[in-house]
Parts: structure tokens; C-alpha cells; sequence
């Protein structure tokens, strides 16, 4: 292939790329009213490669976006529904006794609901945490282990969850090593009251989901290589370093507000997140390098459920968000 | 690299050296400026040039400076204009990935290029222009300001008011003293009266001055007067020299008779006849009666020269007595004859030895006590003049500048006191302290003669000590005065020790 027909092909991938994310855009919204940017974060998300975990008052249409993703994708969706009673082998799966046709005993492994390309593990601060568990493996290495027997989960796969911030009772909330596994979390707000107006009508029609299937699993994969052919320039880099590292109180160059407010800081994967994110978006922007603008826009969902924030920060009536706005604003104005 | 992004990078660089040449400018003008301005104000002591210069090499070593510091980088400058115009980091992205190949590259690089090329003229804004231009303005209207400032001249001081003048008492005395004393003094008329008319209307101006300028204006031409007649009334010596120069044995014996009289052997009568005999002698000692008439004619003919060569009045006594001596042919009314040398030459033949020995006797006789006589009353003007003079000096602290004739003063330093107060003299004043402490002649107005410090005093002593004991003085005006003449005889005593 000569450079000029490389090139061309190229072009003809960024061009795909953006009329895929307009569709499923476009799809998207005809089942789920407003949540713009919630729907441009998971779009992104997915691209990436990365989980998300959504939170939100019920009946805001956490998993009606999920479900209604699961049509656009085109992909195996399964749905879990954690419960406190919900053992690890209800989600990854389990060995049985079967008989075989010649009426001989065999163990043969039952795949759970996590082997499907879309996952919607809904409420899962409902499960306890050795259920939870369950989940970390398959989320970070996609595959899952059961009697020392490894199996391969199929490319893409994306574990979409859903939390009640309320309701607390009866809930585990989930470990830092779980949490660090979600790529995002998405707060998912009350709609406006147009919106709810929209909803309403909506649902006065039809209660399903009308999103088409218009984007495969193969497409997917191609978008992601693209993704992570976009440029990021050194003091981009740079500058998502210092960030996640300015969220460490720890680090004698973290910022005021850090030691401040922050109990500790996010993980590696915050970075990875970052940039890897921050791809996907510039290119859904119609750019060809990550900016500044790409990082910052997308540090509350990678790093919200990444740091903990301490007492004085609850006192002072902050929010993990107000707090990355602070470091955020110390990490630029240090530069 | 896009050709617009080297655009921009040859904008940046004209940029750099605006600012650099703004920058030069403002410090060099600034310096150039604070420097004239110091040194109008005389706070350094440079030549005004040297502003320009140091301006000068300021305005290079600045502008310089500036240049280089403000060395931009690609990378800076990709991130200024990614920053000033908000492009997402995509110059600095296309830069770094300039040498990459592929097509995401490539799209991204056309992407950026295409984002410059879409700036507008403002698309790279020249920081710290306005700074410069500030700088510059400062600096010129500093430099402007110091070249237009002229320091205020300091104010011409006050006129200094003349000082006054208020003739004394004492000095009214003295003046009248002095008149009295020149009106009886033996000073040849017309001189002594017109010296004497001179100090009277002196006095009279003197007692009308109010201010030194009006004393000294009254006193100028009077001096000068007096100067002036003292100089026409002492011919002797400036004959004398005249006819030392004539180099003839009579000229010269004549100009010894003459030279010897003077006024420390005034009076001595013997030792002038016994010179003017000296002359009488090289005239008859020649052999022959053609000789003896060349030297009677060449003697007369240069006494007649040097009374044409010095400016006396004809009818001085010295004038009209050396004429007779010259070219005499006066019969007596008791028949005596007085021949003078030239009417001798004439008669020399007739005559024969014996008669023009005897003819020149008789001149020489009868010449000679009018000689003396002429000589001592041009002795007697000279030191009345120049008393006059001095006196006025030790008054009034003025004299005239071509007074310098200290053999008559005999003073012991001829450096003028430049003291215009009334205790000193003014401009060639003969200092008043110079004759005392002494044992040099000084000249002693009751005599008119010149005699030692110590007579002087000695008869001003007498006279102290006769009115002490005639007069009302208190002890302590007793006491001061004594001690006073102890100063003066303490002087003279350590000056004799010595």
C-alpha cells in the first residue's frame, strides 16, 4: 500500500469514526432524553475500552441508557441485578454435573451473565463485596478464572454499573480496588423539566426502546486502534502526570488544595484513563491531538471515584468535584 | 514545519527586533538623559559629550541583550500561539511530531497548519510591546527634557554698597598740618603752591566725601598733581644721568658734582665745590688754547643736550643756572662778567691762558653758589612733594602708582599693601610699619632732611614726654602712651641687637 492509499485509508477510518459516533449518538437519544454529555462519556468510554460506573437517584434512566446502548451496539448485552444474596458464581458462572449421552458423569462450566460484550451490572453496591469481587478480574484482564480454569471474555467488553447514591441501608459500598477498575463514573443528574416533559410524553408512547443496532463489535475495535494512534504531545503528558500526581497529599508537590482536602489520591489508572479518554474525545471533537481542554474535561468522571476526600472537605461543604476543580485550577496556574 | 508556521516564526523574529531596538532605545535615550542632566546640574564633572556617548553604547549593550534574551524557541513559540489563540495544542503537537509518519500524523499536522494559516494579522500578539513603547517614550522625554533643561544661573549678587567715609578729626589735623607744612617748606615756586592749592581743595573734598569711591576720586588727581610737580621740580638726577652718558671728563665730572649731592650730604656745601672744582680742572688742564675751546664748547654744547633731553622748566633755578653755566654773556651792574663756557670758547683766543683761567674761576664761583643753591631747592621739593605723598598714604591709604622711589624712603620692603581700609594704603601704598624698628634713615618733617629711625624718635619722644607733663593726661593715658614708645624702642633695641 503506497502512502498516498495509507493515507486515504486513514482519512476514510476518521471519517467512519465520526459518522459512527453521530449515529450512535443520534440513536441514543431517541431512548434517552437530554444526559448529553452522561451519553458522550460512555459513548467515549466504550471507545476507550473502559468501564463505567453511572450513579444516580432511581429512575433516571441509568439503565434505560445501558439497555438502550446494548441495541445500538449491536453486541451481547446481559444484565445483573446484584442483590446481598448474589454469589460470585451467579455473575462469573459455575461448573455442573451433567451427564453426557452415554449417561457418564462430567463437570461442565456454565458461563454466567458476565460472558456477554455488554454487562450492566445494575446496583452493585447491593451485592456483598465478595460478590463484587467477582467482578474485578473479568473488569481489568476480561476473563474470568473458575476452578483454576481460565476463560477468555470475547472483545469488546464493558461492564456498565449502576449505583444508588440513597438508600444506603442494606448496601456495600465498593472498595477502592473496585472502584479503580471503572474508567468513569458518571453522575447522573434529575432531568430538567423539559426534559422530564420529554420523558413523560415519551413513555406515554412506548415504554421499549426504540434505538437500532448501528454499530458492531469489529467497528468498535477498529475506532479504539484509531483512538490510540491520536498524538498527545509531551506537555500534554506532562501535564495529566502532574495532575493525578497533584492528587496525592503525600507528594511534597502536591497542590494546597490536595493537602487540604484530599485524603489520598488517585491511582496509575487515572492517568492511563486520562489519556486514553482524552483520545477518543479529541477525535469525537474533530482534532487530531489531545489538548489541555481533553484532560481537564474529563478529569471529574476519571478521578471522582479515584480520590477520597477527608473530613475537612465534608466540613467545608465540598464536593470530590469542587476539589478537582481546585486542582485542576493549581495544576494550570502551576505550569 | 507548515509554511505558516514559519511565517508567523519570521513575525516573531521581526517582532524580537522591534522590542530590542524599543528596549535599546528607551535605556540608551534614559541614560544619555539622567547623565546630561547631571552634569547641567554639576553633579559629575563629565563633558556633555560623554552622555551621548554612554547613551550610545547603552542604546547596543541593551538592544543587544534584549535580542538574545528574547531567543524564542519553536516549541515557545508553538505554545504561545496554541495559547494566544486557543488551538488546542496543535501547533505544539504538529511540531513534535513534525518527522512521524502516518496518516493521523499527517492529518494532524494539516489540521494545525490550517489553523494558522486561518489567524488573523493579530493571530501573534507582541508581548511587552506596550512596555517597550513606554520605555521609549520615558527615555525621550527624558533625554528631551535634559537636552531643553537649562540650570537657572544663580542671581547676580547685590551690588556691594560703597563703603562710607567720614574724614576724621585727626585727619582734617593732619591735612592742615601738611598744607602748612608745604606752604613753608622750601620747595621751589610754582610748585610749592600749587601742591599746597592741590591739598587745600584736597581737604575740601575730603571733608565733602561720604563714600570711599568719592575719596578716592578726590584723592587721584590730586596726587597726580602732586606727582607731577614733584617730578618736574626733581630734574637733578635725570640731568645727571644725561650727562653721564655724554662720556666727556667734564660731562661726567659735572654729573659727579650733581650726583653727589644728594640728600644725605645736602648741606655739605665743601664737598659739591670740591667736585665742581673737578670739572673747573679737566677744562683748564689742557695744553693748548685750541684744546681747552673744544672742551669749553663739546662741555657747554652737552649741558645744553641734556637740558633738551629732560623735561624741566625752563625757568627751573637748575635750568636756567646749568644755561648760564652753558652760554652765558652777562655783565653785572657791579661790572663783574659772567661768561659761560661756550662765550669763554669763544673769547679764548683774546683772552690768552692766564684771563680765561681767571674768567672761568669767576663763572664757576658766581655759577657754582647758584648751583648750590638750585640743588638744594630741588632737594627741598623732592622731599616735600614725596612727604606730601607719603602722607597722604599713611592717611588715607592711597598713593600714586608711580610713586616707587624707595632710595628716598629707604624702606624696607617696596611690596604694595593691597588693603583699601583706611589703616593701610591702596594700590602701591608704601606700608606704614615698613620704616619703624629700624635704624634706617627716615624723613624728618621738622628738618626736611632724612635721618636715622632712633633721632626721629628720640625727638617725638621729647615731645611726648613734654605735653605729658604739661597736660591733663590720666595715669593710664600716660601708662598706654609710654608703653607705646617701649614698643617702638623694644623694636629698634631687638633690631640693634641683632
Amino acid at each position: 500500500m503506497s502512502h498516498t492509499e495509507r493515507n486515504a485509508a486513514e482519512m476514510e477510518k476518521v471519517r467512519i469514526f465520526s459518522e459512527k459516533v453521530a449515529k450512535v449518538k443520534e440513536e441514543l437519544k431517541k431512548d434517552v432524553v437530554g444526559q448529553t454529555e452522561i451519553i458522550e462519556n460512555v459513548i467515549i468510554a466504550i471507545v476507550a475500552g473502559g468501564n463505567v460506573l453511572l450513579e444516580g437517584v432511581p429512575g433516571v434512566g441509568k439503565t434505560r441508557l445501558v439497555r438502550s446502548l446494548g441495541k445500538v451496539l449491536s453486541l451481547p448485552f446481559s444484565r445483573i441485578q446484584f442483590t446481598p444474596d448474589l454469589m460470585p458464581s451467579d455473575v462469573t458462572g459455575t461448573n455442573v454435573v451433567e451427564k453426557d449421552e452415554n449417561g457418564k458423569l462430567n463437570t461442565q462450566f456454565r458461563k454466567g451473565p458476565i460472558f456477554a460484550n455488554l454487562v450492566l451490572a445494575d446496583e452493585i453496591n447491593r451485592a456483598t463485596p465478595k460478590t463484587q469481587s467477582a467482578m474485578l478480574e473479568v473488569m481489568q484482564e476480561h476473563k474470568v478464572t473458575v476452578a483454576n480454569h481460565t476463560y477468555p471474555i470475547a472483545e469488546p467488553f464493558f461492564v456498565l454499573a449502576t449505583e444508588n447514591p440513597i438508600e444506603q441501608d442494606g448496601t456495600y459500598p465498593l472498595p477502592e480496588a473496585q472502584m479503580d477498575r471503572f474508567m468513569f463514573k458518571l453522575i447522573v443528574g434529575f432531568p430538567s423539566a423539559e426534559e422530564l416533559s420529554s420523558i413523560v410524553k415519551m413513555t406515554q408512547i412506548t415504554m421499549a426502546e426504540t434505538a437500532q443496532a448501528v454499530i458492531n463489535g469489529e467497528e468498535i475495535l477498529a475506532m479504539r486502534a484509531l483512538a490510540s494512534a491520536v498524538p498527545v504531545v509531551d506537555e500534554v503528558l506532562n501535564y495529566t502526570v502532574d495532575l493525578v500526581s497533584n492528587t496525592h497529599p503525600e507528594l511534597a508537590n502536591s497542590t494546597a488544595s490536595t493537602k487540604k482536602y484530599v485524603k489520598y489520591g488517585a491511582s496509575p489508572r487515572a492517568a492511563q484513563g486520562l489519556i486514553t479518554a482524552a483520545k477518543v474525545r479529541a477525535l469525537m471533537q474533530g482534532r487530531y491531538n489531545v489538548s489541555y481542554e481533553d484532560i481537564n474535561a474529563l478529569a471529574c468522571p476519571v478521578l471522582r471515584h479515584r480520590i477520597k476526600i477527608n473530613y475537612t472537605a465534608i466540613n467545608d461543604k465540598l464536593t470530590v468535584d469542587d476539589i478537582i476543580g481546585m486542582i485542576v485550577k493549581e495544576t494550570k496556574k502551576g505550569r | 514545519m507548515g509554511e505558516n508556521f514559519s511565517r508567523l516564526k519570521r513575525k516573531a523574529l521581526w517582532h524580537r527586533c522591534i522590542k530590542s531596538v524599543l528596549a535599546g532605545l528607551a535605556c540608551g535615550l534614559l541614560s544619555a538623559g539622567v547623565l546630561s542632566l547631571l552634569i547641567k546640574l554639576e553633579l559629575l564633572a563629565f563633558k556633555p559629550s560623554l552622555s551621548l556617548a554612554v547613551g550610545g553604547a547603552v542604546l547596543l549593550l541593551v538592544g543587544l541583550a534584549v535580542f538574545l534574551g528574547l531567543h524564542t524557541s519553536d516549541r515557545t513559540l508553538a505554545r504561545r500561539l496554541d495559547e494566544q489563540n486557543d488551538l488546542k495544542e496543535k501547533t505544539q503537537t504538529m511540531l513534535a511530531y513534525q518527522k512521524e509518519d502516518g496518516a493521523l500524523y499527517e492529518l494532524q499536522r494539516m489540521d494545525a497548519d490550517a489553523a494558522l494559516a486561518g489567524l488573523s494579522r493579530k493571530g501573534l500578539r507582541v508581548r511587552g510591546l506596550w512596555i517597550c513603547i513606554l520605555a521609549f517614550v520615558l527615555g525621550a522625554a527624558v533625554f528631551i527634557g535634559a537636552a531643553v533643561y537649562t540650570p537657572a544661573e544663580d542671581p547676580p549678587p547685590p551690588p556691594v554698597p560703597d563703603k562710607e567715609f567720614a574724614i576724621t578729626e585727626l585727619q582734617i589735623a593732619a591735612m592742615e598740618e601738611l598744607i602748612a607744612y608745604v606752604q613753608a617748606s622750601e620747595m621751589a615756586s610754582p610748585y610749592r603752591e600749587t601742591v599746597a592749592s592741590t591739598l587745600t581743595k584736597l581737604l575740601a573734598d575730603l571733608r565733602l566725601a561720604t563714600t570711599e569711591p568719592q575719596r578716592d576720586a578726590a584723592l587721584t588727581p590730586a596726587i597726580e598733581t602732586i606727582y607731577e610737580q614733584t617730578g618736574s621740580s626733581s630734574a637733578a638726577l635725570e640731568l645727571m644721568e644725561a650727562l653721564w652718558k655724554s662720556e666727556s671728563d667734564g660731562a661726567k665730572r659735572l654729573a659727579e658734582a650733581l650726583n653727589y649731592y644728594d640728600w644725605h650730604s645736602a648741606s655739605e656745601w665743601e664737598d659739591f665745590s670740591a667736585n665742581l672744582a673737578n670739572v673747573r680742572a679737566t677744562l683748564i688742564t689742557s695744553g693748548t688754547d685750541t684744546e681747552r675751546q673744544i672742551l669749553l664748547t663739546k662741555l657747554a654744547s652737552q649741558i645744553q643736550a641734556a637740558l633738551s633731553a629732560v623735561e624741566i622748566d625752563q625757568n627751573d633755578p637748575l635750568a636756567v643756572t646749568l644755561s648760564r653755566l652753558a652760554s652765558a654773556n652777562e655783565t653785572n651792574p657791579n661790572g663783574t662778567h659772567i661768561y659761560g663756557l661756550s662765550t669763554l670758547s669763544a673769547m679764548t683766543a683774546t683772552l690768552g691762558d692766564v684771563d680765561t683761567q681767571r674768567e672761568l674761576d669767576a663763572t664757576f664761583t658766581a655759577l657754582g653758589a647758584e648751583l648750590f643753591r638750585a640743588l638744594s631747592q630741588h632737594a627741598a621739593s623732592t622731599g616735600t612733594g614725596e612727604y606730601a605723598m607719603k602722607r597722604l598714604s599713611e592717611l588715607f591709604g592711597c598713593t600714586h602708582p608711580a610713586f616707587e622711589r624707595p632710595q628716598f624712603y629707604d624702606v624696607s620692603t617696596d611690596e604694595p599693601n593691597t588693603d583699601s581700609g583706611s589703616e593701610g594704603g591702596g594700590v602701591g601704598a608704601i606700608g606704614g610699619g615698613a620704616v619703624y624698628g629700624s635704624d634706617d634713615t627716615v624723613f624728618d618733617p621738622y628738618t626736611g632732611t632724612y635721618v636715622e629711625y632712633g633721632t626721629i624718635l628720640d625727638k617725638y619722644y621729647a615731645l611726648m614726654f613734654g605735653k605729658l607733663q604739661d597736660g591733663d593726661y590720666t595715669d593710664e593715658e600716660k601708662e598706654a602712651l609710654e608703653k607705646y614708645f617701649d614698643i617702638l624702642y623694644g623694636g629698634f633695641d631687638e633690631k640693634d641687637e641683632e
